[in-house]
């Protein structure tokens, strides 16, 4: 088998891993107060139901003016969570926003809205969560761009040493090749506690305990072990045997493609649909960058040894010409896999994919005038050409750190997708409607423009749930458009759902609830509601 | 980003105009208060394009003396309830009436129309505009002529059908 037929058996081999079965997750079954509820009188605990056992993490309690409120630590009780506000609850709009980790380590999260005595008809924005997210998001994306441009230069280097015959390496090139990978393998077995952290929202100290550390590896523990076989692979490789003989060369790829592959079973990566898809084109994804990225430090040493180099150059330009066009291809489905389609420039996620593709332009013209003007010059002997490309090559690699903080970050930005695990759970706009003898309280999630859950809560004159026959909904854009018309999914009595893609724009809809309450009469109500 | 479905709002409001000229007719759409009238309610077709298979009719409030008439291969039944103030009629006075009549049973093509036919006393409300709610079930789906929209407003989607009663002669 040759060195690149062994290659590509791992990278399918990688892809078969993770498209195993999705595992279930804990799921919440019921509250007290029920979403929507309407209590008369305050509560005295709040009690949320899962179908398993599950860990606190994080809950946080504010009212409908956006006023935070002060929770005691929770009481566990199997799969239940009882949460006792420090203080009773006066009267108003409270909305709870949780999150638990399950017993496999994975966590979720999800908003519980209620009232004491009346549902306020408007909720502002409760003031944004903790200061330590952000710091652990910074932390997470640091060291996560410092595991992969560790990654893409030794791991990347190995790649190319195993592809393109460029002789061996200097001294100074294998030393700073096994740094590179150091600094890589160190960063991979921080990441999982650091990622943990941030899911779990845990104080710094924490970091030393167990609790992150379980939730981070239930997310990236199996692509980090095979990125770290890989580098352990790569080691002996790197350091030591020689580059320019066919066991060198197939460890170096062998372990460099292992480490490359081992990033596209860990995160979001992999976690769009159809799984077995998203899971290969990260993975080639990761290879091409690698290839790309991790020539070009080689390439400059080469540069220098003249007889070589041309050789050295035609082979790897073709090799990139295929690696680059794979790279962008795999690059844009999995961004349409992650935003189905949907570019939102509001979103971070859509802006962090505006910066890569700049960047990448940047990066893909220099590549073009390396392979159109500079390396046919250096096959024809013009002596400025080796230090014109050398100059490139540096600016590339400038380019290519841009690209990495940039991928490092996307890495960590939740893409707004269907039922993504992401942190912080979503604030829900909603309004309410009274008509004679019917309530409707309508609430819409995430209530940015895209995919939303619209829920209809129905209670009659004394704020009992309403059952009723049929509920439909009709959705109006802003600007008067003919409404859309769907049928409403019973979730339990009184309480009504559709999940979809209707609230496509923003602005202020209408959104009209049709319930039929008998046989012979259909009783409308109508909210707007402002969507983002 | 901002994909709106126009062709699908065009098509939907087109679909909106189509039902307008097959709601549920009634005859007599106007008679004099207080007179007996033999009503006919028209079902011009079925629920896209299924057929029709049980036709319920409220009868609304003030409307006595109900009689539907039989109509062959339908069942009927009546539901009674208190009338909401008795009537005196030929020197009785009536308590109770007939609230519903259901037409079970039969099959009426989408492609056929029909009526079914009532006799019924009116009330002796002059101006008044009653409506005739009507339940139309067929082997799949249902329609509910059952939307009354105040004065001023635009038709809704699925009307019930008025009579207008005009002044005695």
């Amino acid at each position: 088998m040759t060195p690149r037929a062994l290659i590509r058996a791992l990278v399918l081999l990688g892809g078969l891993l993770a498209a195993g079965p999705a595992l279930a997750h804990a799921a919440l079954t019921g509250s007290e107060p029920a979403d929507g509820a309407v209590a008369a009188a305050p509560p005295d605990a709040i009690v949320l139901r899962f179908n398993e056992p599950v860990a606190p993490v994080s809950a946080n309690l504010s009212r409908h003016d956006g006023a935070a409120v002060a929770l005691q630590p929770p009481r566990v009780e199997g799969g239940a969570l009882r949460f006792h506000p420090a203080e009773p609850l006066a009267e108003g709009g409270y909305l709870l926003r949780w999150r638990v980790v399950s017993a496999d380590g994975h966590p979720i999260g999800g908003a519980l809205q209620f009232a004491v005595g009346a549902m306020p008809p408007e909720w502002r924005p409760a003031a944004e969560a903790d200061p330590r997210e952000a710091a652990w998001w910074w932390a997470v994306v640091a060291v996560r761009g410092l595991a992969y441009a560790g990654l893409l230069l030794a791991a990347g280097g190995g790649l190319f040493f195993a592809l393109v015959p460029a002789g061996p390496p200097s001294p100074e090139l294998r030393r700073g090749l096994t740094a590179a990978l150091l600094l890589a393998a160190a960063a991979k077995i921080l990441l999982p506690g650091l990622t943990g952290a941030l899911l779990t929202l845990a104080a710094p100290a924490e970091l030393l305990a167990a609790a992150p550390w379980r939730a981070g590896v239930a997310t990236l523990g199996r692509g980090t072990a095979v990125t770290l076989l890989g580098l352990l692979l790569l080691l002996p490789a790197l350091a030591r045997m020689p580059l320019d003989r066919w066991p060198g060369r197939m460890l170096a790829g062998l372990g460099g493609a292992a480490a490359l592959a081992g990033l596209s079973l860990s995160g979001h990566a992999a976690a769009a649909d159809p799984r077995w898809l998203a899971t290969v084109a990260a993975a080639l994804h990761a290879l091409c960058a690698g290839f790309w990225a991790g020539a070009l430090w080689p390439l400059l040493g080469v540069l220098r040894r003249e007889p070589a180099a041309a050789r050295a150059l035609r082979r790897f330009s073709t090799l990139a010409v295929g690696a680059v066009g794979l790279l962008v291809a795999t690059g844009l489905l999995q961004a349409g896999l992650h935003l189905g389609g949907r570019l939102d420039l509001h979103g971070p996620y859509g802006q962090l994919v505006v910066a890569k593709l700049l960047a990448l332009a940047t990066l893909l013209s220099i590549a073009v005038e390396n392979k159109r003007a500079l390396t046919p010059a250096l096959a024809a002997g013009d002596a400025t050409a080796a230090p014109r490309l050398a100059r490139n090559i540096r600016s590339e690699i400038g380019f290519m750190a841009a690209v990495v903080a940039v991928t490092a970050a996307l890495g960590a930005t939740p893409p707004r997708q269907p039922g993504a695990h992401g942190h912080g759970a979503p604030v829900p706009v909603a309004a309410t409607a009274a008509g004679e003898g019917i309530a409707a309280r309508i609430a819409v999630s995430p209530g940015r423009a895209g995919h939303n859950t619209v829920t209809v809560a129905l209670s009659d004159g004394r704020g009992q749930p309403l059952a009723v026959a049929e509920a439909r909904l009709r959705l109006a854009a802003p600007g008067g458009a003919e409404p859309l018309e769907r049928a409403l999914r019973m979730e339990a009595p009184g309480r009504y759902s559709l999940a979809g893609p209707e609230l496509a724009v923003p602005g202020a809809w209408t959104l009209t609830v049709e319930a039929l309450v008998s046989d012979f009469e259909r009783r409308s109500l109508t909210v707007t509601v402002p969507i983002q | 980003m901002t994909r709106f479905p126009r062709g699908a709002a065009l098509a939907s409001a087109l679909l909106a105009f189509a039902p307008a000229l097959a709601h549920v007719g009634i005859d007599p759409a106007a008679a004099p208060a207080g007179t007996t009238q033999t009503i006919a309610l028209r079902i011009g077709h079925g629920c896209d394009g299924s057929p029709t298979v049980a036709v319920r009719v409220l009868i609304p409030q003030g409307v006595h003396s109900v009689k539907p008439m039989p109509k062959p291969g339908w069942q009927i039944a009546l539901k009674t309830a208190p009338l909401a103030a008795p009537v005196s009629s030929h020197g009785r006075t009536i308590n109770e009436g007939v609230a519903e009549i259901a037409w079970t049973g039969g099959r009426l093509d989408d492609a056929h129309f029909d009526e079914f036919v009532l006799r019924a006393a009116l009330p002796e409300t002059p101006g008044a505009v009653l409506a005739f709610k009507i339940v139309q079930e067929c082997e799949s789906g249902t329609h509910r002529w059952i939307d009354v929209a105040a004065p001023g407003q635009p038709e809704p989607k699925e009307p019930a059908p008025q009579l207008r009663l005009t002044p005695r002669p």
